[in-house]
């Protein structure tokens, strides 16, 4: 046999170890392998060797769907125009209501200034929450259960 | 590329075991690769195939990892502390084990055209796609990296006093 023809068998023995191979490849290779006791041996110790992979592979599988990996990525909703308008809206309406509290003369001043903080700090822990659960959304592990 | 990225997750998640060997840092290096990928989503060619590109991330985030450790940790100690264990057949479990530390001894382009069939469970093509070589390199290289694991393994005193078979 020629380093041609054995280059031909190599190819042959791969394709079968890995499922690829037709059913003229697979006869051609049979019949080499009844008469080639190399290549027979090859062939079982890449087959075994195929099994055992495959073994491990799934045990890591296995552990993977124990615990399912969800890509943890910015979602779009953060990015676009939409989440920033809404920001933009957020401030401006807060702004006209603190601007209404600030000049009435009705309102004492300590309240008055109470009331700001406390409107300045609610807005922005709003906001933030609003971009945490916008980001999380499409990751949260517990998003089919009915709450 | 969001529904790609969460079906490549276990994939990568396996090829970052293999290099990294600890399972809690591997789930940390594939976020890390998703967020790279996704970062750099413009630069995908939606032509071609999603994994190939996604995992080349994930490798080039293992190796930067591997890089920092403070000395060099061989792969997948965790797991195959786990295979060792009694719980589906002691002969398995060695065979495993000794699969892991012939595979551990081969040169890394050796090592990794077994890692891109045997458990990354590419198609030729799309070995090829990544090592950026023809499909018929691709099966006489497998075919030589088997030859070389299944050498090593036969010198494995573990193998041989199992008399080599499964």
């Amino acid at each position: 046999m020629t380093s041609h023809d054995h280059e031909h068998f190599e190819i042959l023995m791969m394709k079968q170890v890995d499922g690829f191979i037709d059913a003229a490849e697979r006869a051609e290779l049979q019949a080499h392998t009844t008469d080639c006791a190399t290549c027979r041996a090859e062939l079982r110790s890449f087959t075994d060797l195929k099994t055992t992979t495959d073994a491990m592979r799934q045990r890591l599988l296995d552990d993977v769907a124990q615990d399912p990996l969800r890509p943890d990525l910015p979602t779009r909703a953060i990015n676009t125009v939409g989440f920033l308008a809404l920001v933009s809206a957020a401030v401006l309406c807060c702004g006209w209501i603190g601007w209404l509290v600030w000049t009435d003369p009705k309102i004492p001043e300590i309240l008055r200034v109470g009331l700001l903080l406390a409107g300045g700090i609610g807005l922005g822990v709003f906001l933030n929450v609003l971009r945490l659960r916008l980001r999380a959304a499409p990751t949260d592990p517990y998003r089919e259960i009915d709450r | 590329m969001q529904d790609d990225l969460q079906a490549a997750m276990p994939r990568a998640y396996i090829a970052a075991v293999r290099w990294l060997g600890n399972p809690d840092e591997s789930r940390d290096a594939c976020q890390e690769a998703a967020v790279k990928a996704w970062a750099s989503r413009s630069q995908f060619d939606a032509k071609r195939p999603f994994y190939p590109w996604f995992y080349r991330i994930v490798r080039n985030v293992c190796f930067d990892r591997l890089r920092v450790r403070p000395r060099q940790v061989t792969m997948t100690t965790d797991v195959v502390a786990r295979d060792d264990s009694a719980e589906d057949g002691l002969i398995a479990g060695q065979r495993r084990a000794a699969v892991q530390r012939a595979m551990a001894q081969l040169p890394e382009p050796t090592r990794e055209i077994l890692e891109l069939r045997h458990f990354q469970d590419l198609s030729y093509d799309e070995i090829a796609e990544v090592l950026g070589c023809p499909n018929g390199t691709v099966m006489s290289r497998l075919y030589r990296a088997r030859k070389a694991l299944a050498q090593k393994l036969e010198r494995d005193p573990a193998v041989r006093k199992d008399g080599g078979g499964r």
